[in-house]
């Protein structure tokens, strides 16, 4: 009975945890391409991680996994393009396009861009059905998520590529 | 109009002086990715090596994530690392971190329960805790429901398992020794409980 209620609570665990389950092989993935992760914070039902990309265009890419109700998440990708200013010249230039991009407002599963002087942002968000990304216990469905990852950042880097210097 | 008077030599001075302090800044805000990519490569190993990520939290600096495994054994890693995110204590000391691991197993046995929970009330005897990190290799038993666990606790360098230049984890070697402290961990706690 004891070892019938243990199991039950287990597997209930497990069923619970998909977020991080996910999160987890998140993590795996990137490191595997080579991009070390350089930020963590982590709490119930909210994962976020950064990720050292020194490729042309992208400084780093942050990822947030952020459980709203039962599996449906939210998956963001947040890249940045670091310019190290240094010329008055370019500084007057970027602080007209900060100007122009106060009036712009962020459009959910579009690409907003952000300017913060020496950093330029790309944030993109979508609605994930965490169960679409599994296929079994504990088991994740690399291939879809390994796809749809590719893919968000190389739309984050191709929007932050006109910004590089 | 002003009246400043453009002087190309001062400009460049000045573009000098900022390129120099992108160097100095860099090096601040590395010291604080070390212990993130350790983080990174200590998940990572877990995971090619047969576990699931269950459970993470961290505030940034102490990390906390629990895996299982598909016969369902369960461990668990602590990673402690505020002291070793600051610069002068790296440089003078080495990013040295916490890593306190656990191995988890459930007894579904009443008996076993009662020995797991007399284990843990002498475990709060055994070890403490000086300076900033727990007194290493103490292991310490605990019960949660039906399950016992072990811990102990290492300190590590985390120049010895993060390539330095481009904070890649080495996952190999972090799971090789991660193993070698679940089996002592397994072992101990197989014997208190027999």
């Amino acid at each position: 009975m004891l070892k019938a209620l243990t199991s039950i609570f287990q597997a209930y665990q497990e069923m619970t945890s998909k977020d991080e389950i996910v999160f987890g092989e998140i993590i795996r993935w990137m490191i595997e391409q080579g991009w070390p992760m350089i930020g963590f914070t982590a709490q119930e039902g909210y994962q976020r991680a950064r990720f050292l990309m020194k490729d042309e265009v992208l400084h780093s890419l942050e990822i947030i996994l952020d459980k709203k109700v039962a599996a449906i998440s939210t998956l963001t990708l947040r890249g940045q393009c670091r310019n190290q200013l240094a010329d008055p010249d370019d500084m007057i230039s970027m602080f007209k396009t900060d100007f122009q991009n106060i009036l712009k407002l962020p459009i959910f599963g579009q690409m907003k861009i952000n300017h913060e002087y020496n950093s330029i942002y790309a944030t993109t968000a979508g609605v994930r059905k965490l169960g679409d990304y599994m296929s079994g216990r504990g088991q994740v469905n690399r291939p879809v998520l390994e796809q749809d990852l590719h893919a968000k950042i190389n739309d984050v880097r191709e929007a932050l590529r006109k910004f590089k210097r | 109009m002003n009246n400043v008077t453009f002087n190309q030599e001062l400009e460049d001075r000045f573009i000098q002086l900022v390129q120099s302090s992108w160097d100095t800044y860099s090096q601040f805000e590395q010291a604080s990715w070390i212990d993130d990519a350790m983080m990174g490569g200590v998940i990572a190993a877990h995971l090619q090596n047969g576990f699931f990520m269950l459970d993470c939290i961290s505030d940034g600096s102490s990390h906390y994530a629990r895996f299982v495994n598909e016969q369902r054994d369960r461990v668990v890693v602590r990673l402690m690392s505020k002291a070793g995110e600051d610069i002068v204590f790296a440089r003078t000391l080495g990013n040295i971190a916490g890593l306190q691991l656990s191995f988890q197993r459930s007894y579904p046995d009443i008996s076993k329960i009662v020995k797991a929970m007399k284990s843990e009330l002498k475990s709060n005897l055994a070890g403490g805790k000086s300076s900033d990190f727990p007194d290493p290799g103490v292991f310490k038993i605990d019960a949660e429901g039906t399950t016992a666990s072990c811990e102990t606790s290492i300190l590590v360098e985390l120049k010895d398992y993060v390539d330095a230049k481009t904070f890649l984890p080495d996952t190999q070697k972090i799971w090789a020794h991660c193993q070698a402290v679940y089996q002592s961990l397994e072992k101990y706690l197989a014997g208190v409980m027999a």
